[in-house]
């Protein structure tokens, strides 16, 4: 009969060593995370300026968020770019990564090519975009013009300037889903694939019917880092469109640092930062919740 | 004996080290504090780089005694970020110089001292009304005017020429500008090549013009006393519907032309535009950009010219250190040999009025131009608090005009209303 050995009790005391070799990590974690993350939702409750006295005013800024057209028109913006970048993303990541995973001459150096826009100044890359969508000498509407079609205000017509930059984005982001896909599909093992083979399935068939299944947790994970990355969507905004035109680019993450700064109503600001965190809270534990089903 | 580290003697060193850093970082501000040095907080970057540096350097040598800690920020929304921030942390620099929107802001805040007591031996009347009305919240100088820009009619002479039309004399009017802006329009297919007048590039821009035109027009933006909005009047429609025509019945520009970053990519330092609206900082990137570029007065709807200025401020932190020395340095730097010298340096306007009229000031081609162009700028101001606000919801109704989205009364009203509700909430 096999004797069972109960863990040894470890007391705190014995264990102080350990505590005190976390203890730095766990004060920087906690004065540069929890502790702004608490002050934010404090703050939503107030109207600090940083300039007038402080209020306590309760639920007046979710409430004003309610009826704030223009926060109504960030949060669709906001929503549009998201469902914009994330699915051609994964699309695109996975189609990539699947082409170049079969030992095809080259694949090297277009896996480096491919993932080389995420390695890319996001300033750089903004910078050589808005020369791309110039609408007047710039390469994208000199090419649509050689081709006999009409050039187009990419940045400049509030129906045209969200999607150009959801392009951009895409092109930045790809790289990463080919790269984590990449890593998936090593895992799947190659006697799915010869079983498939073997009853004479179709490519589109065992593409559709092994490989996207095989790598849904794959997909899964990769759905809920480009949701939480494009929800925070900035960088991009702030250099090619400043929000505009007539607001069309418009993110929640821009509203709030132009409320916060520009307009300097912290508290405001910091609702909308709040309301912000809870939705990408609510993704990322639906996510989790998910994965965690289809583990079990 | 050789000495072994233990864990425990480690452990206890970082422990004990931990605990003494409050006491060390305490130490040190306190040695801080008492160090007597002026610390300087300038948005003197870009073409005015050189100019701050000189000035600096300049006062360093006037003033030994006093230690100049200066530091340098790109924009003034960056100056703005690290000014919020200190405040809050109830710290801060003795000096600021700063676009003077933020300056209201601080000053609002009670975070500005008073300049009218610190600057007792300045003859403030010497100086450009038009500038100083940005650095007032009521009676109170709390801001003052280092230099401004000035706006003017922005021309490139060769599309002018092109199109049958002396640039040596503007437009006189409202109509002359229309026929202007339509004569000099370059079109090929749907493909605008040179627009006769660019709009604006941003949302700022989008709102100097509509205050040009509305102050063209006969209108201001605020009532005298700044309490209630007054663009939505028949002034504000007939500027805005003005920016209209221009658009959709002249043709002579596209909606969004221009919208996008500044620099080399605006349309005009690319000669693709014949009109402007100009400031003292389009000068360098328009002759950057190989442009026959030159500078009028703005017409008025009726004949007569308009402009505005928009200065940049020193502000002395209120409770500063160092009050006495932020007071020396604005002194030195509104003198008038130091003025004549920014301004030379940087070709921004100078605040003080004999600096304007200065031989070497007037011998500056493109300098004079928009010294003339100040002298039409009204001495009112809207400084107001809520200015920012009320720039972004302008700029928004008059975008929404030139996008055919909405009608220049209704656009109007709109922002007229959020931003009476913005100035009675402050008030």
């Amino acid at each position: 009969m096999a004797f069972e050995q109960k863990p040894k009790e470890v007391s705190f005391q014995q264990n102080w060593s350990a505590y005190a070799f976390l203890a730095p990590a766990l004060v920087i974690l906690f004065m540069s995370l929890l502790l702004p993350a608490a002050a934010t939702l404090v703050m939503s409750f107030t109207d600090v300026s940083f300039l007038h006295p402080t209020n306590w005013v309760g639920f007046d800024n979710y409430i004003k968020l309610l009826a704030d057209e223009k926060f109504g028109q960030a949060v669709a913006n906001t929503i549009h770019y998201t469902l914009g970048v994330t699915f051609p993303t994964m699309a695109l990541g996975m189609l990539a990564a699947v082409a170049l995973n079969r030992k095809v001459p080259g694949r090297i150096a277009f896996r480096t090519i491919f993932y080389l826009p995420v390695l890319t100044s996001l300033i750089a890359a903004a910078v050589v975009w808005a020369y791309l969508y110039e609408p007047y000498a710039g390469p994208l509407n000199n090419a649509l013009a050689g081709l006999g079609l009409t050039p187009r205000p990419w940045l400049q017509d509030p129906s045209l300037a969200l999607n150009s930059l959801i392009v951009m984005a895409i092109w930045r982001d790809f790289g990463t889903a080919m790269i984590i896909y990449l890593a998936g599909l090593q895992d799947i093992p190659n006697d799915v694939y010869e079983a498939a083979r073997l009853d004479g399935a179709p490519p589109h068939k065992i593409f559709f019917r092994i490989t996207v299944p095989m790598l849904s947790s794959v997909t899964f994970y990769l759905l809920i880092i480009l949701i939480v990355q494009t929800f925070q969507v900035f960088g991009a905004i702030y250099v090619m469109t400043q929000g505009g035109p007539l607001g069309s680019t418009e993110t929640v993450v821009y509203q709030m640092y132009q409320t916060a700064f520009a307009h300097t109503e912290f508290g405001y600001g910091a609702a909308m930062s709040t309301v912000l965190f809870l939705t990408i809270l609510a993704f990322s534990l639906i996510g989790t919740r998910i994965m965690k089903r289809k583990d079990g | 004996m050789t000495k072994h580290t233990t864990r425990r003697k480690f452990l206890s060193g970082t422990v004990a080290g931990l605990a003494a850093m409050p006491i060390l970082m305490s130490a040190s501000g306190r040695a801080l504090a008492a160090d007597q040095q002026l610390i300087f907080w300038s948005q003197l970057a870009g073409s005015k780089k050189t100019a701050g540096e000189e000035l600096e350097k300049a006062f360093t040598a006037a003033h030994p005694e006093i230690t100049l800690s200066s530091s340098l920020y790109a924009e003034p929304s960056q100056l703005n970020e690290k000014m919020l921030t200190a405040i809050n942390g109830n710290t801060g620099p003795d000096l600021i110089v700063q676009h003077w929107d933020y300056n209201l802001i601080y000053a609002s805040g009670g975070k500005l001292a008073d300049l009218g007591k610190g600057l007792s031996g300045v003859d403030v009347a010497a100086y450009d009304p038009s500038l100083l009305a940005y650095g007032r919240q009521g009676d109170t100088l709390f801001s003052m005017p280092l230099y401004g820009t000035s706006r003017g009619l922005g021309l490139n002479r060769k599309l002018l020429s092109e199109a049958g039309l002396n640039p040596d004399i503007g437009p006189k009017n409202w109509a002359e500008l229309r026929q202007w802006a339509k004569a000099a329009t370059k079109r090929n297919g749907p493909m605008l090549q040179a627009a006769g007048f660019q709009l604006f590039q941003n949302d700022l821009e989008a709102f100097e013009l509509f205050t040009l035109l509305l102050q063209g027009a006969g209108g201001s933006l605020l009532s005298a006393d700044l309490t209630s909005a007054s663009f939505a009047g028949p002034e504000g429609v007939k500027a805005l519907t003005f920016i209209q025509q221009l658009v959709y019945e002249d043709k002579a520009t596209d909606p969004g032309f221009a919208f996008g970053p500044g620099g080399m990519s605006n349309p005009f330092n690319q000669g693709r535009s014949a009109l402007t609206i100009a400031g003292n900082y389009s000068t360098n990137n328009a002759l950057k950009g190989g442009i026959d570029f030159d500078v009028l007065p703005i017409p008025k709807e009726n004949g007569g010219f308009t402009s505005l200025v928009d200065p940049f401020c020193f502000g002395v932190r209120a409770g500063a250190e160092n009050e006495a020395a932020a007071m020396k340095f604005i002194e030195f730097a509104i003198s008038p040999e130091n003025q004549v010298a920014f301004a030379l340096a940087s070709k921004n306007v100078p605040a003080l009025k004999a600096a304007q009229q200065d031989a070497a000031v007037q011998a500056d081609k493109y300098l004079a131009k928009f010294v003339e162009t100040a002298s039409y700028a009204p001495p009112t101001a809207p400084a107001t608090p809520v200015f920012s606000r009320m720039m972004t919801l302008v700029a928004r109704g008059v975008q929404e005009v030139v996008y055919g989205k909405s009608t220049p009364e209704t656009a109007l009203k709109a922002a007229s209303d959020e931003v009476a509700s913005l100035l009675l909430k402050r008030s």
